[in-house]
């Protein structure tokens, strides 16, 4: 029995070897990362992360050198100065695993030129634009790679988009190439390309959801997506002739974070600190809040509780990981980040550091000055999910959660 | 009085109707137990007992073969595998693993194996299952070396492997998510050291049956357990175009054909998912699985995946695809189509406006507004018609015009404002809209970052600007000699500065600055950070 089972690995081993041609590449896709940079999160496991991603790229490399990774681009979700110091630690970030060549989109574009240009330096020049340049920042219209020309469009701002598909299917079949486009359109898009294009070989396309469970094909066309905020590595391989063999797999916390990568996400965290963004966020209010200690002369039995919950060690979790500087994760582990009157830092306002009472059943200021004339309401579902929404609590479910922390 | 106490739970135990394998077993498990079934209603006890005893018990031997390692990988390999041993006795109560004896699960080294036909990589893990009375129920080959080239395992992944093989010889089959002890990889992983919820929920249970089938082929004992048989029609729900905030429910049907009960569960890929079912169908009974998802915060096209388990023995796993295409509850347009841009204010301040649009059959109703960030006004009124520059859409759209009026503004430079909108949406009762404006010269970016450098020369620019108010740079300095710094000006009438690095600079942070005097007597100074790490 043990021999036949030997038996039949060794040919499989064999086989795989005969139909592995010499030149067989592997292609990692990426893209649409909308700032993610880390999980975060209050449910363990979380999925994704630039550290992990370096990790697995580095992983593969090791196995082979015919590499090729791409980036669909999609750096950012926004424009503020948050979103400039993320979209240039994922430049760095795709700098330090070896991308080949990133989609140039509208979103970094609507950064400005100072920032396309920073991005395009710190991630080792890699930015392509196969339809119309930047002004200002003239970046490469493709890249040739091994057996690959590899362009990027963006069809929704970008009128020249079809005219360069057709010169890179062009340049391919003249140099004996195999073309891949890189598109912020979607599966239809993608799948229009594929049909007016036969002989592209591999359309990596943008979708808001997890990557599917089998690549698409068109023809000989492969269609892939790497999904939404980077959570899982995707790849395929080219055989010589197609792409074929793809693979999804989620970066969780069995993949380890590659060191560098790391170093940069910390100096990301640094400059965030540095520059003070938690004192730029928009104080959206004036709701004026006590802390949660005052609630305790009253409801004493509930603060004991609470304080034997997550919730009141919420922020020192946040420290732990520095990521207490973060505007993004402090507005769900205190008091009133919105308020004018609300949590500012420790330092300052250290009885709204943490989820306190507040967090759920609303400012209690009024209230505790006088009870009666301001009854306060009991806090429903609702109120939970305003911070554990399906990104950061993907595992939420009122009545196991509420179990944790009944009052 | 034990021996009474003992014979009556027994009995007791015996009386009570036999569940099948539970969602999560592996298929050889459940297979087992089936065929070991079969063999007691026909009377085949021998057979029976013979297929029962390949069922787990909580005495198994396991032995490790060392024999290919070496003295070092000996000491470091074997605290690992008693690592891997203590972690599942400490998750099944009474589970106590033996060294002598007749090995149920053998454990041996070889330096690599065979590359997976899928991943190419070298697998990490072969297992062997033997229905051979004289041999281990599986023996489990782990490779002390992984990927290619080959890099050496640690004790971690040691663990991790023989953890899993343990799994299987308990019946656990694979679990597709990390954070489960059966989750494995061919790479360097490590998985966490305990036994996940999911694989101790479903441990006792696979002992118990094995307990059972062995007492019942001892007392030459009939047991009933039908099989189970799922069916379910709809691979695909597919909930067509919504609008964000919509909380579409869909349905699909869970058929058990057998004359057994069917246990299942649903389990998403996603927390927008609220699900409602009964997880028992009694045979030949149906049940609908009500499916509730949540697309305020997924706009655009949605593909998810539901999963059902079942103790089904041959379909213990269904897929199910959900699919949405969910179109945006609102859209933010500028009259140019700039949005998020700056707006640039003079000595007046600065006004613009926004047309917040939302689907005609799906209204917004703004109720109130606000900015932070700056001192200003706003107002709001319902609009209908096209924007003003066609460019950017030409569509007819139906929403509000909202008009932004900001006072001069202190804080030269780029300032981000929040317009909040409280609207009557519950889904979206309030809305954070960014705007930016620019008051004097604003730097873009606001720093000079270089990232990780090494020591020679480098290059960067930033961009200084000030719309529709041309200015002069009258001088440019830096803080330290490996920086020089000079200007351009562009044909927009930007201004870009380049910082040039002659790479004599030490190893180590980078915490400079460039310093711009320009002609404009309001701003006639910008100290610009330069930032990064030379290494």
């Amino acid at each position: 029995m043990k021999f036949v089972l030997w038996l039949f690995a060794l040919s499989i081993t064999v086989a795989a070897a005969m139909s592995r041609p010499e030149d067989a590449w592997t292609v990692v896709i990426g893209g649409q990362t909308d700032g993610y940079l880390a999980p975060c999160g209050c449910v363990k496991p979380m999925s994704g992360g630039i550290k992990r991603k370096a990790c697995a790229v580095h992983g593969l490399r090791k196995s082979t050198d015919k590499l090729l990774v791409l980036d669909n681009g999609g750096f950012s979700k926004g424009q503020g100065r948050q979103d400039e110091m993320k979209a240039e630690a994922m430049a760095e970030a795709l700098k330090s695993l070896g991308v080949d060549a990133i989609n140039l989109t509208s979103r970094e574009r609507a950064l400005g030129l100072g920032m396309l240009a920073s991005l395009h330096r710190l991630s080792g020049e890699k930015f392509v634009a196969s339809g119309s340049q930047p002004d200002g920042l003239p970046v490469p219209r493709w890249l040739d790679k091994g057996p690959f020309l590899v362009g990027g469009i963006d069809p929704a701002s970008d009128p020249g988009w079809a005219t360069a598909v057709r010169e890179l299917v062009q340049e391919a079949k003249d140099a004996s190439l195999a073309p891949i486009v890189m598109t912020t359109d979607g599966i239809e898009g993608a799948r229009a390309l594929a049909k007016a294009h036969p002989d592209l070989r591999l359309v990596v396309y943008a979708e808001r959801s997890n990557p599917p469970v089998q690549a698409l094909r068109e023809g000989d066309c492969l269609l892939v997506t790497s999904g939404e905020k980077g959570k899982a590595l995707v790849s395929v391989r080219w055989n010589g002739t197609r792409f074929e063999g793809y693979t999804v797999s989620d970066l969780g916390p069995q993949v380890g974070e590659d060191d560098e990568v790391s170093a940069i996400y910390r100096r990301y965290l640094d400059r965030v600190a540095q520059e003070k963004l938690l004192d730029m966020v928009p104080r959206t209010n004036d709701d004026a809040f006590v802390g949660s200690e005052a609630c305790a002369s009253c409801h004493t039995q509930e603060y004991e509780v609470w304080k034997t919950t997550g919730h009141a060690h919420a922020y020192d979790t946040l420290e732990e990981v520095h990521h207490h500087v973060d505007p993004d994760c402090v507005s769900c582990h205190v008091v009133g980040l919105q308020s004018t009157k609300g949590f500012k830092s420790r330092e300052l306002t250290p009885l709204f550091a943490n989820v306190g009472c507040e967090s759920c059943h609303g400012p209690g200021r009024d209230h505790a000055s006088s009870p009666a004339e301001h009854p306060y309401h009991k806090a429903g579902e609702d109120s939970c999910l305003s911070c554990h929404d399906p990104e950061n609590s993907p595992t939420f479910d009122f009545p196991t959660y509420w179990d944790k922390i009944e009052h | 009085m034990t021996a009474v106490l003992f014979l009556t739970a027994l009995l007791a135990s015996q009386d009570e109707p036999l569940s099948g394998p539970l969602p999560g077993s592996t298929p050889e498990f459940s297979k087992t137990v089936y065929a070991a079934v079969d063999a007691l209603n026909a009377g085949r006890f021998d057979e029976a007992a013979a297929l029962a005893n390949k069922l787990p018990h909580k005495a198994p031997v396991i032995k490790v073969d060392t024999t290919s390692l070496s003295e070092s990988e000996k000491v470091t390999y074997a605290e690992a595998v008693d690592g891997a041993i203590k972690g599942w006795e400490t998750a099944v109560q009474g589970l106590k693993f033996k060294a002598d004896g007749k090995p149920d699960i053998l454990i041996t080294f070889k330096k690599s194996l065979p590359p997976d036909p899928e991943t190419k990589y070298p697998k990490g893990l072969v297992l062997f299952t033997s229905d051979e009375p004289g041999e281990p129920r599986i023996e489990a080959v782990i490779a002390t070396t992984r990927l290619n080239p080959p890099v050496s395992v640690e004790a971690g992944h040691i663990r991790s492997e023989v953890m899993y093989a343990i799994g299987q010889w308990i019946g656990l089959a694979d679990q597709p998510k990390a954070g489960s002890v059966m989750y494995r990889v061919d790479t360097l992983a490590q998985l966490p050291p305990a036994v996940d919820t999911l694989s101790r929920r479903i441990a006792p249970d696979n002992f118990v049956l094995g307990d059972r089938l062995r007492q019942a082929a001892a007392a030459k004992q009939k047991v009933e357990l039908a099989r189970p048989e799922i069916w379910i029609e709809e691979k695909r729900l597919d909930v067509g175009r919504i609008s964000q905030g919509d909380q579409p429910i869909t349905q699909f049907t869970v058929v058990n054909r057998s004359q057994a009960t069917l246990q299942y569960s649903v389990r998403p890929d996603c927390g927008c998912f609220a699900l409602q079912y009964n997880p028992i169908v009694g045979p030949g009974q149906s049940t609908v699985v009500t499916v509730g998802m949540d697309s305020t915060l997924f706009p655009g096209k949605q593909r998810k995946k539901l999963v059902v388990y079942s103790n089904d023995p041959e379909r213990a796993t269904t897929e199910i695809e959900f699919l949405a295409d969910v179109t945006p509850a609102y859209e933010v347009w500028s009259e140019d189509g700039t949005a998020g841009y700056p707006l640039y204010m003079d000595q007046n301040g600065g006004k613009t406006t926004l047309y917040f649009t939302f689907d005609p059959d799906s209204p917004f109703t703004i109720q109130d507004a606000k900015i932070s960030g700056a001192q200003g006004s706003v107002e709001w009124q319902a609009w209908e018609g096209k924007l003003p520059d066609a460019r950017v859409d030409s569509d007819p759209k139906k929403g509000y015009k909202i008009d932004l009026s900001f006072l001069p503004v202190q804080v030269p430079g780029r300032t981000m404002v929040t317009l909040t909108l409280v609207t009557d949406r519950k889904a979206f009762e309030t809305v954070h809209l960014n705007v930016f404006i620019q008051n004097g010269i604003a730097v873009q970016p606001a720093s000079l970052y270089w990232g990780q450098i090494e020591q020679k020369p480098n290059r960067a620019f930033v961009i200084l600007s000030r719309p529709g108010k041309e200015f002069t740079v009258k001088s440019v300095t830096t803080s330290h000699k490996s920086f020089t710094a000079k200007t351009e000006t562009m044909p927009s009438g930007d201004i870009k500065l380049i910082v040039e690095f002659n790479g004599d600079f030490p190893i180590g942070q980078i915490a400079q600055t460039v310093t711009v005097e320009t002609d404009d007597p309001e701003y006639p100074k910008l100290t610009i950070p330069i930032t990064g790490v030379v290494r």
